[in-house]
């Protein structure tokens, strides 16, 4: 896929122009996440949900599906776990083991977990475990 | 833990299991056998008894992420499986007599002290990094 960036006139307006044949499933979720202004589009059976970034939790993989877990309430994503990790990767969220992304800001706190690992727990009082692997970002992240 | 983390585990516990044993054994034949004295052979028997105590490891293996709960469990089950393989290949090696109940005893209250002692440091470090991680979490998001 070719992507053309032009610089605008003054006073000229900034726009999107997409040209294709047919419309293929990531530029639907490009053109879904630009429309949405940052919140994610998730599903709850037929239901289409928008979510801001804030009020998720974790994102977890479980049989290859993706799932957004808020404070009462489990939507789908159809994204991969990859795509969200790094579209927010500015939102404190952290890779916390293979299949877990958490949202650092809703952690209320961390303890031992035996061999390196750390158990986060929520402020839903939801409990994560930090993978031995992730504990070097973790650390990263937050300046130690 | 996944095969990669359990494989990194066990490399890194071969070498303070190593250093376990080397303390044991000089305690060990310090109060029973003042006189021994160690050939190649043995060298060799603490390298072997090394990897052989680091087998137990694989009962941490598991796909998914553990959690706390269930890794006491697997650490309760390590410990006394630890154990029997070292006493069984210290038997077959003739490193204790197993009619000699105060050899077996000082063998395995040897090993214990060891098993705790790097239990407790590790739980001590985990423990430090824990508060300060939630020390910067709090300066963090809740001021």
């Amino acid at each position: 896929m070719k992507i053309v960036i032009e610089e605008l006139q003054d006073g000229e307006e900034d726009q999107i122009i997409i040209k294709c044949r047919e419309m293929p499933d990531e530029l639907l979720h490009v053109l879904a996440m630009l429309k949405s202004q940052g919140a994610l589009i998730a599903y709850d059976g037929n239901e289409i949900h928008r979510v801001q970034p804030k009020e998720i939790y974790y994102i977890e993989v479980v049989d290859n599906k993706t799932f957004l877990y808020c404070e009462a309430k489990v939507l789908e994503s159809k994204q991969k776990l990859y795509e969200l990790g790094s579209y927010l990767s500015n939102n404190d969220f952290l890779r916390v083991s293979k299949s877990v992304l958490l949202n650092l800001s809703k952690i209320k706190s961390l303890s031992p977990a035996l061999s390196g690992r750390f158990e986060a727990t929520l402020d839903n009082n939801e409990k994560i475990i930090i993978s031995r692997q992730y504990v070097s970002d973790l650390k990263k992240m937050l300046g130690i | 833990m996944n095969a990669e983390e359990i494989l990194k585990t066990m490399f890194r516990s071969f070498f303070i299991i190593a250093t376990g044993i080397v303390i044991s054994m000089y305690v060990f034949c310090l109060i029973f056998y003042p006189d021994a004295s160690f050939t190649l052979y043995d060298i060799g028997g603490i390298l072997k008894l090394a990897f052989i105590s680091d087998l137990p490891y694989l009962l941490f293996y598991s796909n998914k992420e553990l959690s706390k709960k269930q890794m006491y469990i697997r650490k309760s089950v390590h410990l006394p499986v630890l154990l029997a393989v070292v006493l069984y290949f210290a038997y077959l090696w003739d490193w204790v007599d197993l009619n000699h109940m105060k050899e077996v005893i000082v063998l395995l209250l040897l090993i214990l002290i060891v098993y705790v002692v790097v239990f407790a440091i590790t739980i001590c470090y985990d423990k430090k990094l824990a508060d300060k991680l939630n020390h910067r979490l709090r300066e963090r998001y809740r001021s």
